[in-house]
């Protein structure tokens, strides 16, 4: 019983007491009224009628009885009676009492009226004749009674209304700004961390309020001190101070979780060097080299918003690298190129007398050795470095595995793909680190060509570069849901969990159609997830929320994947409405070897729960790795090392792991 | 009538046992007259007017064992002798102001109504059946004056025994022509019983007619009547 229930039942017990008593009171004040009003009218009657008859010649007894007539047909009265000294009846008057107009015989049997018979003596002289006997009538006094009564109830229940709807009124009244201050530890109970900023004017809720509102900002203190010092740690891990880009160890990491994971990657390597750097510093003097550095990281960045999937890094002094995923050798020559004129009318311009050369190569693959993979574009660098002026080459590889297609070519392929809707879902299991059970699936996109199978790293660069991410997007999603149509309605739901591209993200239309596409499969769309790279936060987080907002009525959640791969300051988790966080391969790949990347992990899942989001590993190839990332209490994981993506969705929901 | 006839034998009976321990009435003086009347009587108004109450106490306890005759003749004529005849108006303030015995003997002065109550309550007290005494108004012939005496019936329709306190001589009715009976009432019964019981727990005397105002006075002074 809630505290304003019990309030209202006590304050209507109160007036309903008080009525009731009130009640009792007025009957018996009323029954004793009547019944001393009843009495006296008897004995004033008997004494008046006594007083008459006693006028009169004794023998007139005709007369004696029209005295005692006259006053019983008034009414008034029940029983009159005229009996000699000796007792003996002489003349007797009487009635039942009337059987309708008075009250009801219940009413008449609780509140009995005693009515005592009055006593009169008629004289001859000096001498006594005999007594007369009157009794009134309680009709009237009952038919009055009840009428009072009655009314009184009436009365009553007006009162008791009046006075119920005003206390609940009243209570609503005051207790608002509690149900408010329960909302609000409500909202805390629930990771949410509100300050209120009504503050109730009764001194108690106040001090309850205000000691709440202290506590959300101490927590929200803490959470941003927590992140912050990930945020620190990360970035003194991984990242390069002067530029802003990834250090050597940072690059190394995701390009190694790249290029070795067990899955397709396509793209171009890329090493650049500043070959008079050195010179420049002492000449020009270290600030002056600082600025350059820095110059040149900010204008590689902003480069990078057209190829997003890309890593930029510095390795150390003057050597850059820089990996841009691609689809084949024609668009890895383009991407060289775009660079290399990039970097000859900004930052390393012929004005700074630097000279700057660039060696590349073009990595297409299941599985690639970094180490090999350096040093293929380490050759092609040399081979640019033979000319005193910037240049850039392209390492030169013999034997072709892959077909090549024109760009003319790769739009009809997308294209026909699309309109076809050829894609093949793939799926991937996630299981949970408590009970290893299925906790959801990831669904993976390949495209069919030809007889050939393209992985995502091989078209993706395409799509992203024919602006087709969103129509990909929506086709994917769809085909989902179709596969979705045999599965048991019975059986536990698990969340497919869907790519989004930021590119789809940022297309308003795209909002429109998924929202659209949604309705059409209300059923289906309960049970998928929708996740957005982290580093697409550096630019969409505004859209993404609005994205958010929009699919939770459908019952969709919202996930961010790769976290850790972005430059991003944790605060975006408790600005979006999220429901998990997918933490990248390349901070799960070796971790048990790795005591900052366990830490880094650690951190992460003390976060998010702290905001009551799911943390999942993806990528896991190892079982050292596995055992390490599962006593990190994340909450989910998934990768090679339990399977590869099933083809079937079925087989995806009935996999259980091997015990 | 049953009831009345019931309560008639009943004191009847009580009246017969009463003569056999006659010893018992004595010490009841104490609840006919309270002692400490006395005493009040002597600060509210002087010291005669205590040795009045303290005679009238001593008459009581001295008749209660005559017989009835003996006792309507004593009573008569202690409160003819003892207490000065005087007009309400003059002895009060006010017109028909029924006063105590109490008052009358503390005054020393009352009149016609005043000799009635005093004597019908110490009568009531020394054993006579009220059942057989009645309060009669009545008109002095030859004064041409309204007039209230006590009436004795020895039975319930023989000729009544007159207390007068004009003549100091019990005389029947029949036997006093200077009176004229207007009306006579019973000044006992279940209705009266039940106003008196009503007008002490209303503690407001005054919405009462005047005989039962009497009785709520008799019964704040400790007597009952």
């Amino acid at each position: 019983m809630t505290l304003r229930q019990q309030f209202s039942l006590l304050a209507s017990l109160l007036v309903v007491v008080l009525l009731a008593g009130n009640l009792v009171v007025t009957v018996i004040n009323g029954r004793d009224y009547f019944e001393q009003q009843l009495n006296g009218r008897a004995y004033d009657a008997a004494t008046s009628l006594a007083l008459s008859m006693s006028q009169i010649d004794a023998d007139d007894s005709v007369q004696q009885t029209r005295l005692m007539d006259v006053l019983f047909d008034r009414g008034f009265f029940e029983d009159i009676t005229f009996a000699r000294t000796d007792g003996e009846t002489l003349h007797r008057r009487a009635r039942e009492a009337f059987s309708s107009g008075g009250a009801p015989e219940w009413f008449q049997k609780l509140v009995p009226l005693e009515l005592i018979p009055a006593e009169a003596d008629v004289t001859r002289g000096w001498q006594r004749l005999g007594t007369v006997t009157v009794i009134s009538h309680a009709d009237f006094a009952y038919r009055d009674l009840w009428g009072m009564i009655s009314a009184e109830m009436i009365w009553f229940a007006w009162v008791l209304l009046i006075a119920l709807v005003a206390l609940q009124l009243l209570l609503r009244l005051l207790f608002r700004s509690l149900v408010r201050v329960e909302q609000q530890a409500l909202a805390i109970s629930e990771r949410d961390l509100q300050v209120q900023e009504n503050i109730p004017r009764a001194r108690e809720l106040r001090r309850v309020v205000e000691a709440m509102n202290k506590m959300v900002r101490k927590l929200q203190a803490i959470f941003a001190e927590q992140a912050e010092m990930t945020e620190r740690l990360r970035e003194e891990s991984y990242l390069d101070a002067p530029t802003g880009l990834l250090n050597r160890r940072g690059f190394d990491q995701q390009f190694g979780h790249i290029l070795s994971r067990d899955d397709e990657h396509s793209g171009v390597l890329v090493i650049m060097q500043i070959q008079n750097f050195a010179e420049f510093n002492l000449n020009a003097g270290r600030q002056a080299g600082d600025d350059l550095l820095a110059l040149l990281g900010k204008s590689l960045e902003q480069w990078r918003t057209d190829y997003p999937h890309s890593l930029l890094g510095r390795r150390a002094g003057a050597d850059f690298s820089l990996f841009v995923p691609c689809a084949d050798r024609t668009q890895a020559d383009d991407i060289v190129q775009q660079a290399f004129s990039l970097m000859s009318v900004s930052a390393l311009s012929q004005r700074n007398e630097l000279c700057f050369h660039m060696g590349a190569v073009f990595l297409q693959g299941d599985q690639d050795d970094p180490v090999d993979a350096f040093s293929r574009a380490d050759a092609a660098l040399r081979q640019a470095q033979r000319q005193p002026t910037a240049k850039y080459q392209l390492y030169q590889r013999s034997d072709s595995e892959f077909d090549e297609w024109t760009a003319g070519e790769w739009r009809t392929l997308l294209n026909t793909v699309l309109e076809e809707q050829s894609i093949q879902l793939q799926y991937l299991p996630v299981i949970s680190n408590h009970d290893q059970k299925l906790l959801q699936v990831e669904v993976f996109s390949r495209v069919s060509w030809q007889g050939q199978t393209l992985s995502a790293a091989r078209f993706w660069p395409m799509i992203e570069q024919h602006r087709l991410a969103a129509r990909f997007d929506l086709v994917v999603i769809e085909k989902v849901f179709n596969s979705m149509g045999g599965l048991d309605k019975n059986a536990e739901p698990v969340r497919f969990c869907v790519n989004l591209s930021p590119a789809s993200v940022l297309d308003e239309s795209f909002h429109q159609s998924l929202a659209e596409l949604l309705a059409r499969y209300p059923e289906q769309a309960r049970c998928i997830a929708l996740e957005v790279p982290e580093f697409a936060l550096y630019s969409a987080e505004h859209a993404i929320a609005r994205l958010a907002l929009k699919l939770q009525p459908f019952g969709v959640d919202v996930g961010i994947d790769q976290v850790g791969t972005g430059t991003m300051a944790f605060a975006y988790l408790q600005r979006l409405p999220l429901a998990y966080v997918r933490i990248d391969g390349s901070f799960n790949r070796g971790v048990h070897l790795a005591q900052d990347h366990k830490f880094y992990i650690q951190s992460m899942v003390q976060i998010a729960h702290n905001l009551d989001l799911l943390v999942l590993a993806e990528g896991l190839e190892e079982a050292p790795d596995v055992n390490a990332v599962r006593q990190t209490g994340v909450d989910g994981l998934g990768g090679y090392y339990f399977t590869r993506p099933l083809d079937s969705l079925e087989d995806a929901v009935n996999w259980r792991p091997a015990v | 009538m049953k009831l009345k006839r019931l309560t008639t034998a009943l004191s009847e009976k009580l009246f017969w046992s009463s003569l056999l321990i006659s010893a018992t009435l004595v010490a009841d003086v104490n609840q006919w007259v309270p002692e400490d009347l006395v005493a009040r009587a002597e600060k509210e108004y002087d010291y005669s007017a205590g040795r009045r109450i303290e005679d009238w106490r001593r008459m009581m306890e001295r008749v209660a064992n005559y017989p009835e005759d003996r006792k309507l003749e004593e009573v008569n004529y202690f409160f003819n002798k003892r207490v000065p005849f005087y007009n309400d108006d003059k002895h009060w303030g006010k017109i028909d102001y029924w006063a105590t015995p109490y008052e009358a003997l503390g005054t020393n002065g009352g009149d016609c109504e005043d000799y009635v109550i005093a004597k019908y309550y110490t009568l009531s007290k020394i054993g006579v059946d009220v059942s057989k005494l009645r309060i009669t108004y009545v008109k002095a012939v030859r004064l041409n004056q309204a007039h209230m005496v006590l009436t004795y019936f020895p039975t319930p329709d023989a000729i009544p025994l007159v207390l007068d306190n004009l003549i100091n001589q019990i005389r029947p009715a029949s036997k006093r022509p200077d009176l004229d009976p207007v009306y006579s009432f019973n000044a006992n019964g279940m209705w009266l019983d039940k106003m008196k019981g009503q007008g002490i727990l209303l503690g407001d005397p005054n919405k009462l007619d005047l005989w039962t105002d009497l009785r709520v006075r008799m019964n704040n002074l400790g007597m009952d009547l």
